[in-house]
């Protein structure tokens, strides 16, 4: 399916998406709140059937909290880059997608100590990498750490 | 988290047979919190997991990594992209090459450059080496996880014959470093296609040694034969890949469904098994290396002619725009996303790698399955700690 | 009566895939020229390294002891690791012009990690691996190395 297919039939189900300029991959972005719905509808459609998440990432966009998820068909081979952001930094919040695809489960932990966004409905939201009386969110752009080499 | 042990009335109990009966039989009704790790040697690294046990049977795992994180996203963000490649080696060392390749695959397809076809092929070769060595590795230490201790040597003594090829190459035997954007360091040594071809024409002679001293093996067939179970869509669900995700039947294989390189110009076979278990693990690698030299055979006489290098600038600024790469390195998918704000520096950087999302889907695999088979299972997941901590 | 003949066929399967293993091993005891362990270190003096081996960053030199740094400082800029220091100083040449020539190119051999970028970017070619791979000392400090040798100049014709 080209990029261009998917798009029509991604907009049929979700008509709020907002597609943004991508060569590569179909790069959309959709409101924190509409996500899990979303997701479910990405999953569950016989015709798109993303049941393959492989990454998940946290982008601190200075303005916003930023998190991708990169979706693959294991049937269509197909992929979709979903993004959705939070103007909060002081306590984001995002839907957790771990019901939908269980890797999430890793890579939103990750993304929660690296980045601080939490997550709705985690079933296990804990620190996996750093030590646990680690204090700030080292991935953001604002972490201050006298260790960091300035070059 | 489990409710930690409670024994009613300790004070009462005594060192009379009768009274150790009965605390034994108090403790027996409860779940038993153990330690595996951080220096466990089955663990291939510094991995601590927590396992709540009943008797012996893995009631649960908890996986605690971190141990060796380095922040290398964020050290990425501070360098350029020639000297980001030196950090991606050490991520999963064993598949060194395939991680170098992967963020110049990125970096040049931002900048729309197009390598050299003798490039894509040199890279091809040295990628499936890579695998071949990687998978020898595994089947050493797998062996030696469940006591087998001669099929270390064994896997070793053939592993050394690659290792000298890409010393002689590029330089170094483990992290090569051997790409830059754009194409390759230097060019192969002139011995290279010679060494890479009787390697090949020795390998097959002795591939099959693997197979009479382990896998046809009774102990071995006891211990992985329907131990470690993983269904397919709990393997696209925790997307594990690689041949752990073959192996339960997910075609995951980004050579033969997003080919990057010369993988378009070799013919080879996708392994897929159906069963899912640490048998079909197992076999699915020693599969994989016949099919790497069947890659090998077709491309090593092929090399084209020409530059190992596409002209680069010094100073290299990815548009700005976000890039993703994904090739298949030697434990599953290994993948790039680059975020480039137009400066000299990635302005996020991240790497998705294999062993990460597999580890998440030990705890199902080994749940229900004793002990000792978690060290089999763990070992038939390839896992290298570094790729999980980054 | 079947419980009995599959315990004996999986005894005899047991033990003949034992002794095909057993075959492979065997077969090395009886054939130890195929065996290819090194014997390092008794076999130092005839352990020949490859000539593109990355065992550390040397400034090679010529007869009279002669370098080809300008002392630019790229290969400085280029390390990902900070373990090059480039240390220059401005000299006055026999016709009055100023001059900036080496002065000592400080490598840091404890933080280098061999990704062989100084090599690649020096417009001079003043910098090549070496073959040595025995690094081990007692103390740090002595992995700090300067390259260019006491008293040695600028080869004539680099610029």
């Amino acid at each position: 399916m080209t990029n261009d297919q998917l798009k029509e039939k991604i907009t049929a189900i979700e008509p709020e998406a907002v597609f943004s300029e991508n060569k590569q991959y179909l790069t959309l972005s959709i409101p924190k709140e509409k996500l899990f719905a979303f997701a479910e509808k990405l999953k569950g459609s016989e015709a798109l059937k993303f049941d393959f998440l492989f990454n998940i990432t946290g982008v601190d966009r200075q303005k916003s909290l930023e998190v991708v998820y990169h979706l693959d068909s294991s049937v269509y081979r197909h992929v979709l880059v979903v993004k959705t952001e939070t103007t909060d930094r002081e306590n984001p919040r995002i839907d957790s997608v771990c019901s939908i695809w269980h890797t999430a489960e890793f890579h939103e932990r990750e993304v929660f100590e690296l980045f601080g966004i939490k997550f709705n409905n985690h079933p296990d939201l804990r620190r996996l990498l750093l030590e646990d009386d680690h204090v700030g969110y080292p991935f953001r752009k604002d972490y201050v750490d006298d260790n960091i080499v300035q070059r | 988290m489990t409710e930690l042990i409670n024994v009613t009335e300790p004070d009462k109990l005594t060192d009379q047979p009768e009274d150790q009966d009965k605390l034994t039989e108090q403790l027996e009704e409860q779940e038993y919190i153990i330690n595996m790790g951080p220096q466990h040697p089955s663990t291939h690294g510094v991995l601590r997991l927590v396992l709540s046990l009943k008797g012996e049977i893995v009631k649960n795992i908890q996986p605690h990594c971190g141990y060796i994180h380095r922040g290398i996203e964020k050290m990425c963000e501070r360098l350029t992209y020639q000297q980001i490649i030196h950090l991606t080696d050490r991520l999963d060392y064993l598949s060194a090459h395939h991680n170098n390749e992967a963020v110049c695959l990125c970096v040049e397809k931002a900048l729309e450059v197009e390598v050299p076809e003798r490039v894509k092929y040199i890279r091809t070769i040295i990628d499936e080496l890579g695998r071949l060595a990687s998978h020898q590795l595994w089947w050493c230490s797998f062996g030696m996880d469940l006591g087998a201790l001669t099929a270390f040597f064994y896997g070793l003594r053939d592993r050394e014959k690659i290792l000298d090829i890409f010393e002689e190459t590029t330089g170094s035997r483990l992290l090569q470093s051997y790409n830059c954007p754009g194409g390759l360091m230097n060019d192969i040594h002139p011995n290279f296609q010679k060494r890479v071809k009787e390697f090949i024409t020795y390998f097959r002679k002795k591939l099959p040694e693997y197979d009479e001293l382990l896998t046809g093996n009774v102990i071995l067939m006891e211990r992985t034969k329907g131990v470690g179970f993983l269904s397919l869509e709990d393997a696209i669900s925790y997307g594990v890949t690689g041949p752990s995700g073959r192996a339960s039947g997910f075609a995951c294989d980004v050579r033969k469904h997003h080919p990057y390189s010369a993988y378009d110009k070799a013919e080879f076979k996708e392994i897929l098994y159906t069963t899912g278990d640490t048998f079909h693990r197992y076999k699915a690698r020693i599969d994989e290396m016949w099919e790497s030299m069947k890659i090998l055979e077709q491309l090593i006489d092929n090399i084209p002619e020409g530059d190992y290098s596409a002209k680069m600038k010094p100073v290299l600024r990815l548009p700005e725009g976000e890039y993703y790469q994904r090739v298949e390195s030697c434990r599953g998918e290994f993948g790039v996303y680059i975020i480039s704000d137009g400066n000299k520096t990635p302005y996020r950087i991240k790497f998705r790698s294999p062993n990460f999302s597999n580890l998440s889907a030990l705890n199902i695999i080994a749940r229900n399955f004793k002990i000792a088979d978690l060290i089999a299972i763990g070992g038939s997941l390839d896992l290298v700690i570094p790729d999980i901590d980054r | 009566m079947n419980s009995i003949v599959k315990y004996i066929t999986d005894v005899y399967r047991a033990v003949k895939s034992l002794v095909t293993g057993m075959k492979v091993t065997g077969y090395y005891f009886v054939h130890p020229g195929e065996i290819v362990t090194q014997q390092y270190p008794e076999n130092r003096k005839e352990l020949v390294m490859f000539e593109r081996f990355r065992g550390e960053v040397i400034m090679p030199h010529d007869d009279n002891n002669q370098h080809k740094c300008t002392g630019c400082g790229i290969c400085q800029i280029n390390c990902p690791n900070g373990s090059i220091e480039v240390k220059s100083i401005q000299v006055e040449t026999e016709d009055g012009k100023k001059k900036r020539v080496l002065d000592q190119h400080i490598y840091h051999l404890s933080m280098c990690t061999f990704c062989g970028l100084c090599i690649k970017t020096c417009p001079s070619n003043a910098l090549k691996f070496g073959n040595e791979f025995e690094h081990a000392v007692f103390t740090k400090s002595k992995l700090t190395k300067v390259l260019n040798r006491p008293g040695s100049t600028l080869m004539k014709g680099v610029q």
